[in-house]
């Protein structure tokens, strides 16, 4: 289902920059790591937007592109996406994909995509609100333990940042992300147009 | 040249730029309005503001154009600053005079611009 991507594609020069940049301290190797990661996720969405006027950002190649980006060997593993084809504009899609990197990362790292026999959802639906069409994108994982120490204090920092403060501020989401017993619950209901538009599948 | 008691709306969609912008104006005494992140919401705060003293306008949010709020600003002769990325947006021949200050832009930056 899914394929590996080629990742050197996108901004090399400024890849090698980031890289050249960092000196080999521990937090700043960190720092580069993290970096770079970011860094491919916005050379992707650049290629995604470069060709987008061809063909239209859904948000399942979105969810498609981050698991890809992370998830190279799924086999024993049990990802399960579904939603409708729904189109994106493309103010947000770079937005949204920096936080799908983030919730694939941290699964890949801590949760669903860490644990065998645990599973990941994502769906996502369009419903009607008062003020337009909006998304509402599910990213459910289920039987992951956490240890209680991992529950305490991860994942915090950028990622959560990300999804808590800046899709509600950028985009105008409403976002919910939770450690459950079983893994991440992350909600985040979006809406398709700007005010006073309206969305057309 | 100081920002004490100045009254700056920041309009810029990135949240982590957002924030730090809004702590340097804060540390250098200015009274932030708003973070805004669209234009309707820098329109809403504007209408809402009858003493504004100034504003930074970051171009592009998220694909729209921040130039109704530039005009908004104009018209009721607020001094304004664009905040200019790596990519020269193209602004209209009716703001070529206003100045335009590199990211990250920096308070005695729009100090010196906006009162100097």
């Amino acid at each position: 289902m899914l394929m590996p991507e080629d990742r050197t594609s996108g901004t090399p020069s400024v890849m090698a920059a980031a890289g050249q940049t960092a000196r080999v301290s521990p937090p700043l190797e960190r720092f580069e790591v993290e970096f770079r990661r970011r860094l491919s996720t916005l050379s992707r969405v650049q290629g995604l937007l470069s060709r987008s006027e061809r063909e239209p950002i859904t948000i399942g190649m979105l969810v498609r592109m981050e698991l890809d980006a992370v998830a190279a060997d799924q086999s024993g593993r049990l990802i399960r996406l579904d939603g409708p084809v729904v189109p994106l504009v493309p103010g947000v899609v770079q937005t949204m994909a920096l936080a799908l990197h983030e919730l694939a990362t941290n699964a890949v790292k801590h949760g669903a995509l860490a644990t065998s026999g645990a599973e990941l959802d994502v769906s996502w639906r369009v419903w009607k609100a008062q003020s337009g069409s909006r998304l509402l994108l599910e990213w459910v994982e289920n039987g992951v333990t956490l240890a209680p120490e991992k529950l305490a204090d991860a994942p915090a920092g950028y990622g959560r940042e990300l999804i808590e403060k800046a899709l509600p501020y950028t985009l105008g989401a409403a976002t919910s992300f939770k450690l459950k017993p079983g893994g991440v619950v992350c909600t985040i209901d979006l809406p398709l147009a700007a005010s006073g538009e309206d969305y057309v599948a | 040249m100081s920002l004490e008691g100045r009254r700056i709306l920041l309009v810029e969609d990135e949240y982590f730029i957002v924030q730090d912008l809004a702590r340097a104006f804060a540390q250098a005494g200015a009274e932030v309005i708003g973070p805004a992140a669209t234009v309707a919401d820098a329109l809403r705060r504007i209408a809402a503001t009858p003493k504004l003293d100034g504003a930074v306008l970051d171009i592009n949010l998220q694909g729209e154009m921040v130039y109704p709020v530039a005009d908004a600003l104009a018209t009721r002769g607020v001094p304004f600053v664009f905040a200019t990325g790596y990519d020269r947006e193209n602004i209209p021949d009716r703001f070529s005079a206003r100045i335009r200050c590199e990211k990250p832009v920096k308070p005695d930056q729009v100090a010196r611009a906006l009162f100097g």
